[in-house]
């Protein structure tokens, strides 16, 4: 019950307090989704793969996923429930939605700022998430794929050549010794991995 | 449009949005306004209150179109409708063995995850600030860069929001 708790807590901080839907949401969940049990941050990456591909709101599917993980089905139940509970407060809290003068300068300038908040809000994500890219070939990656993106290329078929190159580097370099910064096809922590195994994690990551 | 009506268009629209809460948006939008149960200048404006405030970009514009749609009860619709779909495929992706996530090959390829995420989270904040016609010099120097800046100190997110649209009032009010 305290577990469940938990995941309602922090489904309602997320959906009180991310901008950006799941891509901004991602790095949020995988620092904090371990606090409240065993889900590691390389997990979370895995579930945001199939999040993303999956069909429905993606942001619902991560989230819903990880109270899958930790606690079964009430577990995704309640973090589905949590996530959209700031959403009915918004709808409950603003009855004069139909009727937005949004020709008055208040209401224009109020989502004006918002809207460029969110922007600054994700640039600092960005930046955040680029910082934490370990090693050259997963900022080149990054680029590439801004670029890309940018050209027109689908994200969803991005995130699949994305993940290509990082199965082909990691099948590339079997049976090498793990790089010390890790990187790109080598796991989040740059680790040696049995197969069927987690890697172990560096201590206070992505905390 | 009734209530089962609405929880029916809300559960397959999220069953089959391939792509996520935009895909889903589009599908809404034909429904509600097609249905005439809206303005398209109104569903326009749910959007933009989507995008602007937090949690699923999709969430918000979905169960307000239910509330301003059938009331109360079209808000529970529309919200049970999310939460019926995100619950089973919550689930379908839970039961994924963490087996299959340990193989090297497969954490390999989910290494490479962080460096998609961040790409996509930057190109969204290219593409809304791109959207945003109006004074977006004044926008991205005022108020962008600021709020990017602060987030970066850890200054706390709401906090940040909370002044930016102040600042977007005043910006707006002055060009």
């Amino acid at each position: 019950m305290a577990r469940l708790m938990r995941i309602a807590g922090l489904g309602v901080w997320l959906g009180a307090s991310i901008f950006g839907g799941v891509a901004a949401a991602h790095p949020a969940i995988r620092e904090r989704a371990g606090e409240l049990g065993d889900v590691r941050p390389e997990e979370v990456d895995g579930l945001y793969a199939l999040a993303v591909f999956l069909p429905g709101l993606s942001f619902l599917n991560l989230w819903g996923a990880v109270g899958a993980r930790l606690a079964g089905v009430p577990g995704a139940v309640v973090a589905v429930a949590s996530l959209l509970l700031p959403a009915m407060a918004i709808a409950l809290l603003l009855p004069m939605v139909a009727r937005l003068p949004l020709a008055s300068g208040a209401v224009t300038g109020m989502l004006y700022g918002a809207v460029w908040a969110t922007v600054g809000l994700l640039v600092a994500t960005g930046i955040g998430q680029v910082r934490k890219l370990k090693g050259a070939p997963a900022r080149l990656l990054c680029g590439v794929g801004l670029a890309a993106l940018l050209l027109g290329l689908h994200p969803l078929l991005l995130l699949g050549l994305v993940m290509g190159v990082g199965a082909a580097m990691a099948w590339a370099r079997r049976g090498l010794p793990a790089e010390p910064g890790g990187g790109v096809g080598s796991g989040p922590t740059g680790a040696a991995v049995e197969p069927g195994r987690m890697a172990p994690m560096r201590g206070g990551e992505g905390r | 449009m009734t209530v089962w009506r609405l929880f029916w268009v809300v559960a397959s629209l999220s069953a089959l949005s391939f792509g996520g809460g935009s895909i889903m948006l589009a599908g809404l939008e034909r429904e509600v306004v097609g249905s005439g149960a809206m303005a398209p200048a109104q569903f326009g404006a749910l959007v933009a209150l989507g995008q602007a405030t937090p949690g699923p970009l999709a969430g918000v514009t979905t169960v307000v179109a239910g509330r301003l749609t059938l009331g109360a009860a079209g808000l529970a619709a529309a919200y049970l409708g999310l939460v019926a779909v995100g619950t089973a495929i919550a689930l379908l992706i839970g039961r994924v063995p963490r087996s299959w996530m340990g193989h090297p090959v497969v954490r390999g390829a989910l290494g490479a995850v962080p460096a998609f995420t961040a790409a996509v989270v930057l190109y969204l904040a290219v593409r809304i600030a791109a959207g945003a016609a109006e004074a977006p010099l004044a926008g991205l120097l005022l108020i962008g860069l600021p709020v990017a800046v602060g987030r970066l100190w850890r200054v706390p997110a709401p906090l940040l929001v909370l002044g930016g649209v102040a600042a977007g009032v005043l910006v707006h009010s002055l060009v």
